[in-house]
């Protein structure tokens, strides 16, 4: 097994050398590589794009949108759904597959973790743009107001809050304490002053003593134990954000473990499309093998299966229960305005995936890799036909209607993900992308 | 040996024959109380059936020590043909659409009518029948894996709706074949801990306690987020569903559902002192077995007003725990002999 998680060749000293050369660049001065020039003035562009949109909605107000009645839920929401999903990937290799005592997690957890963050702050930018006024964000805590009234707390947007702000502090404190070690260790290695104290300074004084090691892996596991119910829980309680709803399509029982589905698909897509450009560029093939790219396909496979025996269910349902507008709406979906978004999802979230069977795709990492893309973009296009469709297709005849986005609820999803690479990248030149303690135990483990 | 599969032989056939006698003279009795215990035997089967497949992809310690255990509740399948001939039989006392003119009053009528309905008993026995087949013969189980374990999740699902939710047609839960799933895997599980667990010891004892955890916690989320949805919503329909069995003496068996199938179960496994004390893990499986039989009964039996006696239930059990019995013992006399024909040198069978 080890030989397939790691090269042969590689030892513990061999692989720290390796990636704290990448991050510490010690020879080359600040350089840095064209390549991240590159996709930092990206990411910035489109980040600017999305400030100057915030800007102008803070000024204008929600207006600029094209939400309206029926449709009162459009991009905010669909991109907060997204975003968070994007997010899960990094809980489910990390924290499941460490309770799992899956060895080849370990090459891979730093880089899911980092996607998880940057994607966990996207998703939290949107509820509170979508409140209209965000400078009362903090009426989404459920204390007394001056009214003397009370949070509804049989509403899942309440549990919402908790779930969202449990998930992504302890996704925060769940990466910054694996980091620890490495920090430490980078601390030891730098040769310039900024870095020593930049590096000290995170570590927390972390010496790597056997008393600090004996405390450190409880509390590790214990904290993967925790990550583990809780990216369920808040997907979970994202699903009954719709299932509790009265609009035609949403309230499905499924939708709980239906959107933890989603999420396991959208998450393993996000590493993958981060993984497979990023192995090449920091060198990490030695420890990412073709392998994980093998076992990541496959677990992606697996989740897109899920994700259709969901539709399948979704598409039963609808006819099997009682709700005549459940069934008009899903006429609607199929061949209504929004069409090529229900056909696309189809296409894109379960067809393509199906390529992965094949062991001779899986090994073919351009394909694997705009599969990938395809599910990203699936999956959108799948939050956009639940919210969109559904809200335009309500119960009355009457209250029909229809959504367009607009120019600034597009350039916000571009700021979003401007905001996502931005933060990515940053991670990715000064964070090392490998977990070296713990790639360390693995490779002295080897027999 | 011989002496125990006659018990069982005789026990199956004296219960075959009180239920057959009790079905003609009063029905109503008889069939709510089959339907109830024929749903809670056919997730052993079923779900020894995934956990076999699951295993030929996925590998790992707990699969092997199970092994015996869930090829013995694969053998417990031939059962099913007089279970269903029983369903079927009774199907006008237990299904409002099966009823003449009952078609017209329901929504779903283009699934639940009977043309359809055999049709998919033949498929299920099929699908069912060419599983059981790979798994038990041993041979291209990793192959076949990856469909067998989509046609199951299918098949499996739609059974249950088929079985126990189209008892009441307007009732509708997209979850429900998920959570019939989710319980027929934990009863298999558990069912392969007790046959098993005596034998266990060490990190691998630990091992079964963990995934019996997780079976346990998997159930749970699913049945509660439908509960949990259902209750939020308060839509007629649904509510109608729970009222009945929420109520009076079924509400008394709903807590006690969650006491005995969640509650205790969770603390036993989840404390890592108990996780290594096989008396802990023994108890925690047997309390999920049997409750997992009484939740198939407080699913099945609160349908009708009038109280189902507990005798039809306590035939009923006894011939699927007899039948059960005798495919076992069977089945572990077939293996033994081929084990013992087995040279040292041959290939594994």
């Amino acid at each position: 097994m080890t030989g397939r998680i790691v090269h042969p060749g590689e030892t513990p000293w061999s692989m720290t050398e390796r990636v704290c050369v990448t991050t510490l660049r010690p020879d080359a001065g600040l350089w840095t590589p064209l390549w991240w020039w590159l996709c930092l003035g990206m990411a910035l562009a489109l980040l600017a794009g999305g400030v100057v949109s915030v800007a102008w909605l803070f000024y204008a107000g929600l207006g600029i949108w094209g939400i309206d009645w029926p449709v009162a839920w459009g991009f905010d929401i669909l991109n907060y759904v997204w975003w968070i999903a994007i997010a899960s990937g990094g809980t489910f290799i990390s924290a499941l597959f460490f309770l799992l005592r899956a060895p080849w997690r370990t090459s891979l957890n730093r880089l899911a973790e980092s996607l998880t963050l940057c994607a966990a702050l996207c998703a939290a930018i949107f509820p509170i743009l979508h409140l209209g006024r965000p400078q009362f964000f903090y009426w989404l805590f459920p204390y007394p107001n001056t009214m003397g009234l009370w949070a509804q707390f049989r509403s899942p947007l309440v549990w919402d809050f908790f779930a969202i702000l449990a998930y992504v502090l302890c996704s925060v404190l769940f990466w910054y304490f694996g980091l620890l070690p490495d920090l430490a260790t980078l601390r030891e290695r730098a040769q310039r002053r900024w870095q020593r104290v930049f590096y000290g300074v995170l570590a927390l004084g972390f010496r790597g003593s056997a008393r600090q090691w004996r405390h450190y892996q409880p509390v590790y596991g214990v904290m993967a134990a925790l990550m583990a119910p809780l990216v369920v829980s808040v997907h979970s309680i994202v699903g009954m954000d719709f299932a509790g709803g009265a609009a035609t399509g949403w309230h499905s029982t499924q939708f709980p473990p239906f959107f933890v589905f989603g999420a396991g698909l959208s998450g393993f897509a996000i590493v993958l499309l981060a993984v497979i450009p990023l192995r090449p560029a920091l060198g990490l093939q030695p420890y990412i093998t073709d392998w994980h790219i093998d076992v990541l396909g496959r677990l992606l496979l697996t989740a897109s299966l899920c994700v259709a025996y969901a539709y399948v269910m979704d598409v039963f349902s609808t006819f099997y229960g009682p709700d005549q507008a459940d069934r008009t709406m899903f006429a609607f979906r199929l061949h209504g305005l929004y069409a090529p978004v229900y056909w696309g999802t189809i296409m894109l979230n379960i067809v393509f995936p199906q390529l992965l069977w094949w062991r001779g795709v899986r090994m073919k990492q351009p394909v694997v890799w705009a599969i990938c893309l395809g599910v990203l973009v699936g999956m959108w296009l799948e939050r956009f036909q639940i919210i969109v469709s559904s809200l335009a297709r309500t119960q009355l005849q009457s209250a029909w209607g229809q959504y367009t986005p607009t120019l600034w609820e597009w350039s916000l999803l571009a700021g979003t993900i401007g905001l996502f690479l931005t933060a990515f990248l940053l991670l990715v030149r000064f964070i090392p992308m490998l977990a070296m303690a713990e790639m360390r135990a693995v490779l002295e483990d080897r027999p | 040996m011989k002496y125990a599969l006659r018990i069982a032989a005789g026990v199956a056939a004296v219960a075959l024959v009180a239920v057959v006698a009790a079905a003609i003279r009063v029905p109503q009795a008889v069939f709510p109380a089959w339907l109830a215990v024929c749903a809670a035997w056919i997730g052993w089967p079923l779900g020894s059936m995934a956990l076999v497949l699951v295993h030929a992809l996925t590998g790992g310690r707990w699969g092997d020590i199970l092994r015996p255990a869930l090829r013995a509740g694969i053998a417990t399948l031939p059962l099913g043909i007089p279970a269903l001939a029983g369903v079927l039989w009774g199907a006008r006392h237990l299904y409002p659409w099966v009823q003449p003119g009952g078609g017209a009053r329901i929504t779903n009528g283009f699934y639940l009518n009977v043309p359809f309905a055999m049709g998919r008993v033949v498929a299920y026995v099929l699908v069912w029948g060419w599983l059981g087949t790979v798994c038990l013969r041993g041979r291209d189980v990793g192959r076949t894996a990856p469909v067998g374990l989509i046609a199951l999740a299918f098949t499996s699902g739609f059974a249950a709706i088929d079985l126990t939710e189209s008892l009441d047609p307007h009732f509708s839960s997209s979850a429900y074949g998920l959570i019939a799933a989710a319980g027929s895997v934990l009863l298999a599980f558990a069912v392969g801990v007790l046959m098993e667990g005596m034998w266990t010891r060490g990190q691998d004892l630990r091992d079964l306690a963990r995934l019996l955890l997780g079976l346990t916690v998997l159930w749970a989320y699913l049945d509660f987020m439908q509960f949990l949805i259902v209750w939020q919503s308060n839509l007629p329909v649904e509510a109608a569903w729970y009222a009945p069995r929420l109520r009076g003496a079924w509400g008394g068996v709903a807590l006690t559902i969650v006491a005995l199938h969640f509650l205790l179960p969770f603390a036993v496994l989840v404390l890592s002192p108990l996780q290594a004390r096989r008396p802990a893990i023994m108890l925690a499986a047997g309390l999920l077995t049997g409750m997992e039989i009484l939740r198939n009964l407080w699913l099945v039996l609160p349908t009708w007003t009038q109280p189902v006696p507990l005798a039809g239930v306590g035939l009923s059990l006894f011939f699927f725990g007899g039948g059960s019995a005798l495919l076992v013992l069977r089945h572990r006399n077939r293996e033994s002999v081929l084990s013992c024909s087995v040279q040292p040198g041959d290939a594994h069978v």
